[in-house]
C-alpha cells in the first residue's frame, strides 16, 4: 500500500520545510530548500503526476537553488 | 504602530490555521475515483486525447492543444518576467550591454575534475533536453521541462568555465531568441487562422498529415516554441542576477 | 476507516506546509528568508492539487500501448498536473523577478534585514 509512504514524505517536506525558515546561514537554508524540492518531487512521483516530478526536479531544485545562490552571493550571507 | 502590527501577526496565522484544519475534513477522501475533481471535466480529456490529438501524453494535449490558449499567456508571462529582470537591474542601456572583463564570473570553480566532468556531460544533457521536448507526447516531458534541462546544462557551463569561454550569449541576444520563441507559438496559431480555423486550431495547418497526426505536429511547434521562450529567459535572468554591480 | 484517517492527515500536512510559508511571509525578518517562504507556500498549493488529482488503483496518465479505448477511472486526472506544471515555471519566473529586486534593495540601503530597512526609509 503506497498511503503511509505519501504521508512519511509529506512529513519530511514539512520538515525541511521548518529547517529552511529557522537554519541561522542563508546558504544552508538554500540548500535544505533544494532538499525540499527533490522531496516534493518524489512526493508527485508516488502520486503518479510524472510531468509535474519532472518539472519540480529541474526547476525547482535546480535553476531556483541556482538563483538564490547567485543572489545571496551578491548580497551578503548575514546571519539572521 | 509597528510593535503593533508585530504584535497581531499572530491573528491572521492562527485565523488560517483553524479555518484550514476544519475545512480538511470536509474534503473528499483522497485517491477517491468519484471524487468531483476527477468526474468533470477530466473525462472528457482522458477518453479522448489520444483519437483527437494524437499525443498519448495526456498533460501534453492538454497542455499544447485542448488549452493552448492557457500555455501562450504563460509563455509571455516568463519572458515579461525575464525582461522585468532585465530592467530592474538596469543591464539594458546600450553602454553595457554585455559584461566587461572585470565584470566576468565572480566563480569559476578552476578545477580540473569539475572541468572535464562537465565537458563530458553537457553534451549528453542537451541531447537529453531535446529528447524531452521531441519525445513529449508519448512519454513525460514537453516544451517547459526540456526548456529547464537545456537552460541548466547553459549555466553548468557558465558556473564551471566563466562566462567568456563557453555559449557566449550576451542579454540582448537572449531576449531576441526569448522573443523568437513567443514569435513561432503565436505564429503557429496565427497560420491555422489564415487557413480559415480558430487561432491554435492546429487541424487548419497546411502540413501533409491528417487528423491526429495534423494536430500533433501542431503541439510539436507550439512546444518548440515553449522550449526556446524558457531556456533564453532562464539563462537570461541567472546572467542578469550575476552580472557585476556598478560600484 | 483507515484510508479517510489518513487522506485527512494528508490534508493536514499540506495545509501546515502552507502555515509554514506564511509564518515565514509574516514573521521572519530577512527578505531572502521572506522570498524562500513564498516558495514554500507555492508548494504547499501544488501539493493540495495533486492531492485532488489522485485516484487508486490507477496508472499515470499516459495512453498504455495497445489501449484503443481509454476509460477515465484507469487514469489518473491530467487536469491538475497540468496547471501545476504551468505554476512550478511561473514561480520560478516571479523568484526571478523578486531576487533582483532584492538585489537592487540591497543596492541602494545596504542591507536586506526588514526593520533596518524601515528605519532607513525614516
Amino acid at each position: 500500500m503506497i498511503a503511509p509512504i505519501v504521508t512519511l514524505f509529506l512529513m519530511m517536506m514539512v520538515l525541511c520545510a521548518i529547517a529552511a525558515l529557522q537554519v541561522s546561514d542563508l546558504l544552508g537554508a538554500v540548500v535544505i530548500f533544494g532538499a525540499f524540492s527533490f522531496f516534493s518531487a518524489i512526493f508527485f512521483t508516488l502520486l503518479g503526476a510524472l510531468d509535474v516530478a519532472f518539472t519540480e526536479a529541474a526547476i525547482g531544485a535546480a535553476i531556483t537553488t541556482v538563483f538564490f545562490v547567485s543572489a545571496i552571493y551578491r548580497t551578503h550571507r548575514k546571519v539572521t | 504602530m509597528q510593535q503593533l502590527l508585530q504584535r497581531i501577526a499572530w491573528l491572521p496565522f492562527v485565523a488560517a490555521a483553524a479555518i484550514l484544519f476544519y475545512a480538511a475534513r470536509d474534503l473528499p477522501t483522497m485517491a477517491d475515483p468519484n471524487a468531483p475533481a476527477s468526474t468533470h471535466v477530466s473525462p472528457r480529456y482522458i477518453e479522448s486525447a489520444l483519437e483527437e490529438t494524437g499525443a498519448s501524453n495526456m498533460v501534453t494535449a492538454v497542455l499544447a492543444d485542448y488549452r493552448a490558449y492557457d500555455t501562450l499567456g504563460e509563455t509571455v508571462v516568463i519572458l515579461t518576467a525575464g525582461l522585468a529582470c532585465l530592467l530592474v537591474l538596469g543591464a539594458f542601456t546600450p553602454a553595457r550591454s554585455g559584461p566587461t572583463e572585470k565584470e566576468a564570473m565572480p566563480y569559476e570553480f578552476g578545477s580540473d575534475i569539475v572541468d572535464a566532468t562537465s565537458r563530458l556531460l553537457i553534451p549528453f544533457i542537451i541531447l537529453f533536453a531535446l529528447y524531452v521536448v521531441v519525445h513529449g507526447h508519448t512519454s513525460p516531458g514537453g516544451g517547459f521541462q526540456g526548456g529547464a534541462i537545456c537552460a541548466a546544462a547553459i549555466i553548468l557551463v557558465r558556473l564551471v568555465r566563466g562566462r567568456a569561454p563557453g555559449l557566449k550569449l550576451l542579454p540582448t541576444y537572449t531576449v531576441a531568441i526569448g522573443s523568437i520563441g513567443v514569435l513561432v507559438y503565436t505564429g503557429t496559431g496565427l497560420v491555422s487562422l489564415f487557413f480559415e480555423k480558430n487561432f491554435l486550431d492546429y487541424s487548419g495547418l497546411p502540413l501533409p498529415f491528417h487528423g491526429g497526426h495534423l494536430r500533433e505536429m501542431g503541439s510539436l511547434s507550439v512546444e518548440t516554441g515553449v522550449f526556446i521562450t524558457v531556456t533564453a529567459v532562464m539563462v537570461l535572468i541567472f546572467d542578469v542576477l550575476t552580472m557585476g554591480s556598478e560600484e | 476507516m483507515e484510508a479517510e484517517t489518513l487522506s485527512v492527515v494528508n490534508y493536514w500536512l499540506a495545509a501546515s506546509l502552507f502555515l509554514i510559508g506564511l509564518y515565514g511571509i509574516l514573521a521572519r525578518p530577512h527578505l531572502v528568508r521572506k522570498l524562500m517562504a513564498m516558495n514554500i507556500l507555492q508548494v504547499a498549493v501544488i501539493v493540495f492539487f495533486i492531492i485532488l488529482g489522485y485516484k487508486s488503483d490507477a496508472t499515470p496518465p499516459i495512453v498504455r500501448q495497445g489501449d484503443e479505448t481509454p476509460i477515465a477511472r484507469n487514469y489518473i486526472n491530467p487536469l491538475p498536473h497540468t496547471l501545476m506544471l504551468t505554476a512550478i515555471v511561473v514561480s520560478v519566473s516571479t523568484t526571478g523577478v523578486a531576487l533582483a529586486l532584492l538585489i537592487r534593495i540591497h543596492r541602494r540601503f545596504g542591507t536586506l534585514d526588514e526593520s533596518e530597512l524601515i528605519e532607513k526609509l525614516k
